[in-house]
């Protein structure tokens, strides 16, 4: 094995840059960091404007200025690691800063509340068919993904899923054809009923894990209330949180209504594929054609 | 945690996080390019389409310095007669049986006396799609026994007409058809964490894909992108498996020492191992899931391949089935339902501690499991 000195030295420096002199100015934030805006640092990958971002940021830097020797799965294995412990800070740092001297259970009730009442329009408890824009708006709504932040963890299972899709996309060089040349789908019903169709199906599997969200969020206030021992550090709150919330998953999809919830997703995007195939084919069909009479005219 | 006492504590358990974060960083830097794909030493003996089919070489001098400690480890190691052939699962790669030394099943088995042949499916492509259950069993598994047997009947001045089959997870499936449509080949067959009744309870798996449109998909795709078998196994636990599993390993790197290293590289390995999933060949993914996922036709005998019914209460050699009794991908009681297919007097349960993957690569499990196969083996060759 062969020390990487360069690498080490420069970790040494940044552990010893940040946590000497910046990171203990923690301790003194009035209020919650990200309301002060302190952190924002030069994230590029988090939305979130949160204290240790900024040191976050700075490994992710030191990594990558070390990385002509990464193998691939190092690599991918060290954004597995960053990804988790960026959610990690996150979640402490929000747990931690509270002026007023509140509980862990009521912190988490209020982000609840907040969860909740901000989430409500998305989640709507009737799903009425989108029309076009509002279908867009949702896609791409659905597409973003932000590992870093308390909220990313309702959607976690969904992540999953988004990976799925791409892959199946990706392989189907006629979707990526079809956004591209085709313009607007209003003009092609078939493939405009498929997208709707699976756009309706998204958000009903959003919503069973929008649900399970909060049943085990308020499972967790339970817990923490019922324990005598209050647990002592931000690890084993998130651990009680992260095991309920297993728990809960392992019912939902062991349930044969998700079953049928998971397949329609997965139907209803593979129909989509499969419709812009067609509309490909058709494209491609009539151009050759056009192109074939254009030739024997001249 | 509240106020400052509050910033403090969660300035103290980040600090503490972030040490541990570095020597993993540092240890990620020290192990990379440095891990092997494989440990055991091995020749390609025989190549079909992607197939590859190995010959494990047995450490001779390990054997001979091991045998001469005590008359019962000489017992233990002497070579059991009938050849053994593993079929391996076509979702993800064997690799996981010989990932390292002293986590290396291939390399217990080697010193327990089997003389062991693995096939490695390879990475299916699309000019594969088409391939079927039929292609796998009885094409591409049959050729293996009848080069294993011609090669054992060289090695051992006389012939050599039946192998041992050990059956991985899947392979466990194709191994009991293959066994089942070719009975005077096998002469015994090992299952191991192998899927039988596909509907049970906890078969969380099998729920995800009940009412999935397998035909829409195959016709779709071609080819099951390998990824994607990757992204499902990760969404039965989504929340250890994304997450807290990553936690786990920066919060077991207190200090980058030996052992640290080691766990280190044994993690790289499996998560390399992990996300390296072979595309599957669309027609044999379809006929799978349709067939064992969501019409449960091998517990009920109707499952067909090639047009021949597989019967199981039909397969009269000795079977040991070995079942692991905390597997999230195949419940035990999954496994366990082969019981009800194969006479009495030809059937032995294992059930061992661990998980699906863990008694692969446990060391405790690799050195108590390999070698209790190997004992009974030798007992049914």
């Amino acid at each position: 094995m062969v020390e990487n000195t360069s690498f080490n030295d420069e970790w040494n420096n940044l552990q010893n840059t940040f946590w000497n002199n910046v990171g203990s100015s923690f301790t003194n934030l009035p209020q919650s960091a990200s309301d002060a805006g302190v952190g924002a640092g030069n994230s590029n990958q988090s939305s979130q404007s949160t204290f240790f971002n900024q040191w976050l940021n700075d490994v992710d830097k030191c990594w990558q200025n070390h990385a002509q020797t990464n193998s691939g799965d190092i690599d991918s294995l060290y954004k597995r690691v960053s990804s988790s412990s960026r959610f990690f800070f996150n979640f402490t740092e929000s747990m931690a800063t509270n002026q007023q001297g509140e509980t862990v259970e009521v912190l988490i009730e209020k982000y609840l509340k907040e969860f909740t009442d901000k989430s409500s329009v998305f989640v709507a408890p009737t799903v009425n068919k989108p029309t076009e824009n509002e279908a867009d708006e949702r896609l791409n709504t659905n597409q973003k993904d932000n590992n870093s932040d308390i909220n990313s963890l309702w959607k976690l299972p969904l992540v999953n899923w988004q990976q799925q899709a791409a892959l199946f996309s990706s392989q189907n060089k006629s979707l990526n054809f079809l956004s591209s040349f085709l313009g607007d789908t209003a003009d092609n019903p078939e493939f405009s009923a498929a997208l709707n169709a699976y756009l309706i199906a998204l958000q009903e599997f959003q919503r069973e894990f929008f649900n399970l969200f909060i049943v085990a969020a308020k499972q967790t206030v339970e817990a923490l209330k019922a324990l005598n021992d209050k647990p002592a550090s931000a690890k084993e709150i998130m651990t009680l949180w992260l095991e309920l919330l297993e728990t809960q998953y392992l019912e939902l999809i062991a349930a044969e209504h998700y079953s049928r919830v998971y397949a329609n997703v997965v139907n209803s995007w593979m129909l989509v594929i499969d419709k812009s195939n067609k509309s490909y084919a058709e494209f491609m069909q009539a151009n050759l054609s056009s192109a074939q009479a254009n030739a024997n005219g001249q | 945690m509240v106020n400052s006492s509050a910033n403090q504590e969660a300035f103290d358990e980040l600090k503490a996080y972030g040490e541990k974060f570095g020597h993993l960083l540092q240890g990620l830097k020290q192990q990379d390019g440095l891990l092997e794909e494989q440990y055991s030493e091995r020749e390609l003996v025989f190549e079909k389409d992607k197939l590859k089919l190995y010959r494990y070489v047995a450490n001779e001098s390990k054997n001979d310095n091991s045998e001469n400690n005590t008359n019962e480890t000489s017992e233990n190691k002497s070579t059991v007669k009938t050849p053994v052939l593993i079929v391996y699962a076509l979702v993800n790669r064997p690799s996981i049986l010989d990932l390292q030394q002293g986590h290396s099943a291939i390399e217990q088995m080697l010193e327990s006396g089997l003389d062991v042949y693995l096939i490695d499916w390879g990475y299916p492509d699309e000019s594969d799609k088409h391939l079927d259950l039929n292609y796998y069993i009885n094409e591409q598994i049959d050729a293996c026994v009848d080069l294993v047997c011609s090669k054992e009947s060289a090695l051992q001045g006389k012939p050599v007409k039946q192998v041992s089959v050990m059956g991985v997870c899947q392979g466990g499936v194709l191994g009991l058809c293959y066994s089942s449509l070719h009975p005077q080949r096998v002469k015994n067959i090992v299952t191991l964490v192998t899927p039988i009744d596909f509907h049970t309870k906890e078969d969380t798996l099998s729920n995800l894909v009940r009412y999935i449109d397998i035909d829409l998909m195959v016709k779709t795709m071609g080819n099951i992108p390998g990824d994607m078998l990757s992204n499902t196994f990760l969404s039965l636990r989504p929340y250890y498996l994304q997450l807290k599993k990553y936690l786990n390993l920066v919060d077991a790197t207190d200090q980058l020492d030996e052992k640290s290293k080691e766990r280190i590289a044994n993690f790289i390995l499996m998560e390399r191992w992990i996300f390296d999933s072979p595309d599957q060949a669309g027609v044999a993914f379809g006929e799978f899931v349709r067939g064992c996922y969501q019409q449960n036709q091998l517990i009920k005998n109707t499952l067909k391949v090639g047009g021949c019914p597989i019967d199981l209460t039909n397969l009269d050699i000795p079977v040991l089935n070995i079942y692991a009794n905390k597997d999230h991908l195949v419940p035990p009681a999954s496994s366990k339902a082969l019981e009800k297919l194969i006479p009495k007097h030809q059937y032995q349960a294992m059930p061992v501690k661990g998980g699906h993957i863990g008694i692969f690569v446990s060391p405790k499990s690799v050195q108590t499991i390999f070698p209790a196969i190997a004992d009974w083996l030798r007992k049914h060759s």
